[in-house]
């Protein structure tokens, strides 16, 4: 316990060390958050958007469909 | 055996490449940095001896020099992929740079951070005007211009090129400036940082401080090929193989 | 070539002179901003003595910001910029045209005003003579170097902030040996010499580099 407080103590200085350390860290581990949200929110919109594409070229061709076959008709 | 890398210059085979390079260089980043964190608190002296005697507050130089050097590095990196991307007119090299910009930024405001809490107990105050601390500043206001600029500009193509343009302007003037904070009265320099004296450093420290060195370069790579990802997902979502990656994510 | 760079520089001033206000807002503004720190900082004779320098430096910086944003505007506007761009001539030596008619109107005054701040800051004689010279060789670098930036976010929304984000970490080198030679011309035995070598060496550095840079910038903003 007392090794444990000392350590933390680091010679009186703990608040200079931690204050650096603790600030280092918790700006990487942001970073790597920030980024894992970022890509889900790309992934997302980006399936949006193809959904999106992929829906009007359906439609595109299911009208293609339609006129084709009226046009074997006539 | 001979691989092509130009063959990874293509968005389509780099975006797969860089996926399975990123647990590698993430993990390897966190093992180092541990290894260095333990170093650097259980197997260094509690003082730092030399002509400047400096108590257990000197264990920030496993961030600050570290955060420090990779700062400058990846400026340069910046720089560089800005001019490959200007002269060879190649996407990627302008996307990566993109990517190393914040990854940067966020390296420079570190060194600059555990600067000020480092000089507080050696020289007694969070801020001086010490020439490296004013030159690491003037860093980061660069990349934040680089950043800012990029952001500004609607259009793809002309933000990648003006921001490539600035980079490397700054990257002409940075000596420049950087000397004229070293010196500003030319007929005598004064320094309140010492000189960096890597070779007499005592060997566990450097230990601990090039391990750190490392596991913060692995880390950049893992940050910004992660970043790199999502920009070239958001400017090829036209192409099929984008709309395929993603369909295939959704599912899992 | 010369004919061409002539022509510009002509047309550039005859436009200026003909909206005064322009060359005149800066101006102003460079004695307002030095005006205002006595009022801030308190007016005992010593302090602004050694404040001066700093001060006047910090003002120009400001005033020739201001103005950059409309080095490259009013042409893109009006579609002259695309017209110079299709000429035959180097771009680069028309943008320096652009920079030294620039320069003229808003750097050059702002030599010649620095005696009347002078007094106001207390500065010798002898300073007021040094501060006016690191003028004029320092405010042509900062007009080269801003032309960058204006090229670079031509047409921008809130390109103004933008840059002078981007431009005035570049200025500090001028900046720091500016007011560097005037701080120490009140010192007896001190020599400005060495501040005006540097300040020279920066002034042909960024004659030679500072038209290529900015051409470039404004194909790509252009294009």
């Amino acid at each position: 316990m007392e090794s444990v407080m000392n350590f933390l103590q680091q010679g009186g200085f703990g608040f200079y060390v931690w204050a650096s350390f603790g600030v280092t860290f918790a700006l990487m581990i942001a970073e790597v958050v920030q980024l894992g949200r970022n890509r889900r929110t790309i992934l997302a919109r980006v399936g949006r958007l193809s959904r999106l594409r992929g829906q009007r070229a359906d439609a595109g061709s299911h009208r293609r469909h339609a006129s084709e076959s009226s046009g074997g008709q006539a | 055996m001979t691989i092509n890398l130009f063959k990874y210059a293509a968005p389509t085979a780099f975006y797969p490449a860089a996926g399975r390079l990123i647990p590698w260089f993430g993990g390897l980043a966190l093992i180092l940095i541990l290894f260095s964190l333990y170093w650097g608190f259980f197997e260094t002296p509690e003082r730092l001896g030399g002509s400047n005697p400096q108590k257990e507050y000197y264990r920030i130089i496993f961030i600050h020099v570290p955060a420090a050097w990779m700062s400058m590095w990846l400026y340069l990196v910046l720089a560089a992929w800005s001019a490959i991307g200007l002269v060879f007119n190649t996407r990627l090299s302008f996307m990566m740079a993109n990517a190393v910009a914040p990854t940067g930024a966020i390296f420079t405001f570190i060194a600059l951070w555990t600067g000020a809490f480092w000089g507080r107990p050696s020289w007694g105050t969070y801020w001086d005007w010490d020439p490296r601390l004013t030159s690491e500043l003037i860093l980061f206001f660069l990349y934040i211009g680089y950043i800012a600029l990029h952001s500004a500009i609607d259009d793809t193509r002309r933000a990648d090129r003006a921001s490539a343009l600035l980079a490397i302007v700054g990257l002409v003037m940075l000596p420049i400036i950087f000397w004229s904070i070293n010196c500003p009265d030319p007929n005598q320099c004064a320094a309140l940082h010492q000189r960096s004296s890597l070779s007499n450093i005592e060997s566990n420290i450097l230990t601990a401080m090039l391990t750190m060195t490392l596991g913060f370069w692995l880390y950049s790579f893992a940050t910004s090929f992660a970043r790199l990802r999502g920009i070239i997902l958001l400017r090829e979502s036209d192409s099929g193989w984008v709309r395929k990656i993603v369909e295939r994510e959704a599912r899992t | 070539m010369l004919k061409v760079f002539g022509c510009i520089l002509g047309r550039d001033i005859t436009l200026a002179l003909r909206r005064r206000t322009d060359v005149l807002t800066t101006l102003f503004f460079f004695i307002i901003v030095v005006s205002l720190f006595p009022l801030g900082v308190g007016s005992e004779r010593e302090m602004l003595r050694e404040l001066g320098p700093g001060v006047v430096w910090v003002a120009a910086l400001l005033a020739s910001m201001l103005a950059l944003e409309r080095l490259f505007a009013a042409d893109f506007d009006d579609g002259t910029l695309e017209q110079m761009m299709l000429t035959g001539q180097p771009l680069a030596l028309l943008v320096l045209a652009k920079i030294v008619a620039h320069w003229l109107l808003t750097g050059l005054p702002l030599v010649f005003i620095a005696p009347l701040v002078g007094m106001q800051y207390h500065l010798s004689d002898g300073a007021i003579w040094i501060m006016m010279a690191s003028l004029a060789v320092g405010t042509p670098i900062l007009s080269l170097l801003g032309a960058i930036g204006a090229a670079l976010t031509l047409g921008l929304r809130g390109g103004g902030i933008l840059l002078s984000l981007l431009i005035l970490p570049l200025y500090i080198p001028v900046l720091v040996y500016g007011s560097g030679a005037v701080a120490v011309s009140m010192i007896e035995i001190a020599d400005t010499q060495p501040y005006f070598y540097l300040l020279g060496a920066f002034l042909l550095l960024a004659l030679l580099f500072a038209p290529l840079a900015s051409a470039a910038a404004l194909r790509i903003s252009v294009e």
